[in-house]
This record gives C-alpha cells, structure tokens and sequence, in this order.
C-alpha cells in the first residue's frame, strides 16, 4: 500500500474523499486544443465543398468582401466555441476516480472509477510541445463513447496520475488475487522502465519502404485529383514535356508510348515511395518501446507525440508479420493486440505495433512476452492438399474456362492469352496460401502461420480463447478433415482443412487449457 | 498447479469427462420446427394469395410480358414454398445443442456441419429473446456474448422457455463465470 501513498502525496487531490475534491479547470492551452478539434470538426463535416469552392474560386476573387466575412466569421465561431468548451470543461480527482464535466449545449458527465481503466494514452500535439503540456487519454473496456480526455495537464503531473492508476489497479488486482501479489510484489523492486526496442530512422525508412502507407495519402488527396493533373500537365509543358501528345498513338510508336508508360510507372512509383516514407517517418519518429512492471509504453510521433501503454494481460496475441518486401528486406512487423471490439477503425489504436525489427529482435520482443513461447522451435503441421482442390475446381477452374470459352468465341486470342496471366497469378495465390498454412500447439499456446507471398506468425495464450467453432461439410467428413475457428477477443483465426483428430485435438485442449486456468482473459 | 487436480468437465447427465465429439446432443423443441413451418407456409401462401388476386383482378390490364411472369410465378411459387419447407424442416432437425460443466455447443447444418462451443467462464452477458409468435408457443432464443465480437455472438435458437431460463441460471450461477466482473 506504501505504493500508492507515494503517488498520493506527489498528486495530493488523491487522497481527499469525492466530497472534498474541488472542481477544477484544465490550462488554458486547452483553448489551443479545442480550437483544432473544432477546426477538424468543420473540415470533416465539409470537406466535399471543397472541390467546387476551388471551382468557384474566380467567382470568389471576384467578391473578396463576403469571402473575408464567412472566413472571418468561422474563425470567430471557432475561437468562441473552443473557448466556451475549455471553460465548461472541468475535471475533479478524488481517492478513486476521475469525474469529467464537459460539453457547451449537451452537458456530459462522466465518473471512471480508476480500476475500470484499461488503457492509459499520452498524447502530445505539436502545439503542446514548448510549455510540455499533454493531453491524458484514459480507456475504458465499454465502447469509444466512454473514454475520458484530460486535454491540458502538465506533463508532470499527467506522469503522476497515470503512475497513480497504473499502482491503484495493480492494487486492486493483489487484493483479488495471491498469484499475482506475489508477481507485483517480485516486480516493484524493479519499477523503473526498462528499454526494450528503439527504432532507428533508417529502421522507419525501411518500414515505409516495404509497407506502403500511400493509401492514406491518396485518399486525403482525392478532391485535387483533377487539379493536380492540369496543374501537373501545365508545368510539364512549360518544361517542354507534352504528355498527352507522347501517349498519343498517332504520333508515337507503341514501342516509345510503352516505355514512356513505364518509365512514369516508375516515377509514380518512386514518388508513392517518398511518401510512404514520410508516413512511416511522421507516425513512427523516436519510436521506443519501454517495458515497466508489465505495462508495454510505446511512444512515437513526429508532429504529434502519442504515448501508448497497455497491460500485459490484456494482450490477446502477438503477431508477427512479413509480407515479401519485408521478407527480402529481412524485416518483421511485430504487433502486441488486445481487445478490438467492435470498432475496427480505432484497431490501430488498440495495438502496440514494433515497426519493420529484425527476426532477431522480434523474437526477443516475443520472448519477453511469453518467456515459455517455442514459435522460433516449434514444427508447423501442414494444412491437406485438398484446400488446393477446392479453391482451384471450385473457383478457378470455372472462372478459367468461362473466360478462355468466351475469350476464344468473341474471337480475341490476344486477350485470352492475356487474360492467362492474371489466371496464372491466381493460381499461384491458392498454391502459396496453401503453402503457407500451418499450425502448431503445446501446452501453453497455439501457433498459427499463414500468409501469401509473406508469411504472418501468430502466437497466442490457450487460455485467452473465447469461443471455438468447428465445422465440417459433406466431403470433408468424408476424407476426415475439418476447418476450425478459433475466436479471440482480437479477432478470429481460422485453420482451414485439417485433419478431423488434429482440429479436435486443437479445439478440446484449447478448452481445457482455459478452464483449467483461472485467469482472466484481460 | 493446486487448482488441476481437481479439474473435471463432464457432461451433466454422465460423470466422466466427455470429448465434444461424444457429446450427446439435445435437440431442439419440436415446437420451435413446426412454428417454422407455419411461418413459411403463411408467407409464402400471402405470397401466392397476392399473385392469384392479380391474375384474377378485373380492374386494371396487366401488360402481357407482366401477366406471363405472374402466371409463371404462381405455379413456381408453391414448389420454392414447398422446398424451403423441406429444407427448414430437415435443417431444424439438425440443430442440436449440448452442456458440459465448463461450456455449451451449438451444432446445425445439413451438408456444411458447424459446431460452436462457447466456455462459460467467458461469456459477458447473456440475453432471452423472445418475438411475438415464439412468446405465444413459448419458446426462447438464448444468446450468450462474448468478447469475441458481436459477428461470434452465440445463439441457440428454439428452446423450451423454462429450459432457457435453465440454462441461462447455469451460466450465471457457473462458479467462474463473471469473474472479470469481480476485477
């Protein structure tokens, strides 16, 4: 207990009772925040005026005065509301809980006893940076809907309080549990953080290499589309490059227009690259993954500084992924998950994701995790052949001949010879995929692999299993095989075509591994 | 560990720890079929009562590639009423659910055969649903959640009304079960 009166008496608001505790008001750099969470608000809500505004544009030159005025006016609705948001929004501490009062028109009250706290996050948004202020990110298990802000608190102080519920749970959970008193107490005498993974940059420019983060940017930039490419087309004619004439057939051979082609291809390619690299530069810079009594920290950020922490008992599998980029590149994505729910955009969120670390260091990553793990020993059993079979008569076969019947009758064998190259890509997928399945178990957890071209390991606790599925059609039966699923709170990972007494085996000691432990799955 | 050796599971009617494969499985109440198949044969003969007036109607012209689909359909109609009929009758029989000391199984389908086995200690919440035909024969559909997500939501649809409150009292009274609400 001597644990959480050090903390009490560095954030001295913990020890008093609820009826004490004062109201009290967040730094006024919070208005900072708001004024970018409004500001956010309206470019989301309206973001598709954007292209005809552009469009409009002359139009609006044309008449500065009512530009300046909506402008003007939207910047003062902005300033107003985060104004009036920080000044509503209030927040108390007493032994125990947190109390949040916010909200302008619609008033919400929320009352989070520290015990229900899953996740602490700290996060530091670039205008946060010069006074080191930070905005407390406090989780609950229940849905989005219920997570707490603390949006301006003194770094400090934020560490304090965090460290202070970080303790009161670990508190709560010893009283519940002797196992895990001994653990805690085996672990305070060690509570300092420990390093255990850092990323370099060239580490983030190899991740940003080999995951292509460019979809984001895409899709941000898909209202100038059409700008750009007159713009684009503009410049390269001031540059004495005319497009459209090069790719015209008239006037090109199709030799010239094909390496024009490629050659853009590879341009295109290379730009997509560059900033894929920024991304991966952007969200991962000073990345460090620190471990303190068994919280996982995580912090990265170029811009904005995100501190992740998550309980090693909430963690429901490790993953560890390759696709072939990363396997010429010899590079493995780790990622720590817990519960995903139902929210899968916020998945990301909810992972502690190690980018692009070597065999090497994700296996010691692992280690740490599950220190009896055997991933790096253990032999994989091969899913039946018969997967190929089904995915090659069931789908393939029937897509093949329908296209190359209708190919050769509409008289066109260039695109059917064509087309016998997609064909063949496909049927290299089913063989790799197939290829690629595995599935081991011992005592303690089950290992999974499969994958593509790339190859994802999973490895997870037996015990964190929720529900298990097994399933059999006529024709498996038959041959003995079965598929089975097996349903975690992260998600569910099938394993398709096994053998009957292998998927049994795998389901039964999977039930009994986790009703003969008595631990909790988070 | 201390907590193993007095470890069983066994199936509540026997005493030894039975495979899920040895399982003897329970089926569903024979209500819940035959309030399927009135269901089934009151839509689709809605269905075909709408199709006759249609045809019969003396008020407005149908146009005639109209008229020939309805009349079409109208003897089309009862065959699919009376395959799906056939179906729901024979995929009902293969619904079956069994208890274990630690966990319930749902097992259904004819040709793809699946069977769901949900651990008790894990289930979050559990529900009683009941529409407004299934309130009249008393029957119940029970769902247990998880943290599995909601698309793994486990139902045993068709049961006795008293046998779901039965089991949804032995989820409930499980000794494990809610633990992490203890937390």
């Amino acid at each position: 207990m001597n644990n959480s009166e050090r903390s009490a008496s560095t954030v001295p608001e913990l020890s008093q009772t609820a009826a004490q505790a004062q109201w009290q008001r967040v730094s006024p750099i919070a208005i900072l925040y708001f004024a970018v969470a409004v500001l956010r608000f309206f470019v989301g809500q309206f973001i598709y005026l954007i292209p005809p505004l552009i469009l409009l544009f002359n139009r609006i030159k044309d008449n500065p005065g009512l530009a300046i005025g909506i402008v003007s006016s939207l910047l003062l609705l902005i300033v107003v509301a985060a104004i009036l948001k920080f000044y509503y929004f209030q927040y108390r501490l007493s032994a125990g809980t947190v109390e949040i009062r916010s909200g302008v028109i619609s008033k919400k009250y929320l009352n989070l006893p520290f015990n229900r706290i899953q996740n602490i996050k700290l996060e530091q948004p670039i205008f946060y940076r010069p006074a080191d202020y930070v905005c407390l990110q406090l989780d609950t298990a229940g849905s989005v809907h219920q997570e707490a802000r603390l949006v301006a608190l003194s770094r400090p102080f934020a560490e304090s309080l965090k460290q202070h519920i970080l303790d009161s749970r670990q508190v709560t959970t010893t009283e519940t549990d002797n196992q895990t008193m001994e653990q805690a107490a085996l672990a305070k005498p060690g509570a300092t953080e420990q390093l255990l993974n850092q990323r370099s940059l060239v580490d983030l420019v190899i991740h940003g290499i080999s995951n292509n983060r460019i979809w984001l940017f895409l899709g941000l930039a898909a209202p100038f589309y059409n700008q750009l490419a007159d713009k684009i087309l503009g410049v390269l004619l001031k540059a004495g490059i005319d497009l459209p004439a090069m790719f015209d057939p008239g006037q090109q051979s199709w030799l010239l227009i094909g390496l024009y082609a490629l050659s853009l291809t590879m341009f295109i390619m290379l730009l997509f690259t560059l900033f894929s690299v920024l991304g991966s530069v952007l969200s991962f810079y000073g990345y460090t993954l620190h471990k303190k009594q068994d919280n996982y920290i995580r912090r990265s950020g170029l811009l904005t500084r995100h501190e992740v922490s998550m309980k090693l008992s909430r963690l429901q599998w490790v993953a560890l992924k390759r696709d072939w980029l990363d396997m010429l590149l010899g590079r493995v994505n780790l990622s720590f998950e817990q519960i995903n729910g139902q929210q899968q955009q916020f998945a990301t969120e909810q992972k502690i994701m190690v980018p692009s670390v070597t065999p090497a260091e994700a296996s010691i990553l692992l280690t740490d995790a599950y220190p009896d793990n055997q991933l790096s020993s253990i032999s994989f059993s091969r899913i039946s052949r018969r997967f190929l079979w089904r995915y090659v008569l069931l789908y393939w076969l029937p897509a093949a001949l329908i296209s190359q019947l209708l190919f050769w009758l509409q008289q066109q064998p260039v695109l059917a010879l064509l087309s016998l190259i997609p064909l063949s890509l496909w049927a290299l997928l089913i063989v790799m995929r197939w290829y690629r399945y595995g599935y081991a178990q011992d005592d303690t957890y089950y290992y999974l692999r499969r994958g593509y071209f790339g190859v994802d390991y999973y490895c997870f606790a037996k015990y964190k299993l929720q529900q298990v599925q097994f399933k059999q059609s006529w024709l498996m039966r038959r041959s003995g095989l079965c598929s089975v699923k097996l349903v975690m709170a992260s998600g569910a990972l099938a394993v398709p075509f096994i053998t009957e007494t292998d998927g049994r085996a795998l389901l039964e000691q999977g039930l009994t591994a986790l009703q003969r432990s008595n631990k909790a799955w988070m | 560990m201390s907590i193993a050796g007095d470890f069983s599971n066994t199936q509540l009617s026997s005493e030894q720890l039975t495979p899920l494969v040895a399982l003897q499985l329970e089926p569903l109440a024979r209500r819940y079929r035959l309030l399927r198949q009135g269901v089934n044969a009151v839509v689709f003969s809605v269905l075909w009562l709408i199709l006759l007036l249609q045809w019969l109607q003396p008020w407005w012209e149908l146009p005639a590639n109209m008229l020939q689909v309805v009349k079409h359909a109208l003897w089309l109609l009862p065959i699919l009423g009376g395959l799906r009929a056939l179906y729901c009758w024979h995929a009902d029989k293969h619904k079956h659910f069994a208890l274990r000391e630690h966990d319930i199984s749902y097992s259904s389908g004819i040709f793809f055969r699946k069977m769901i086995t949900q651990p008790v200690v894990r289930v979050q919440h559990i529900e009683l649903k009941q529409g407004p035909l299934e309130r009249k024969a008393a029957l119940a559909r029970l769902q247990l959640f998880s943290a599995g997500g909601a698309l793994h939501t486990f139902e045993i649809p068709g049961l006795h009304l008293t046998q779901a409150q039965q089991i949804r009292q032995f989820v409930l009274q499980h000794k494990d079960a809610l633990q992490d609400e203890q937390q």
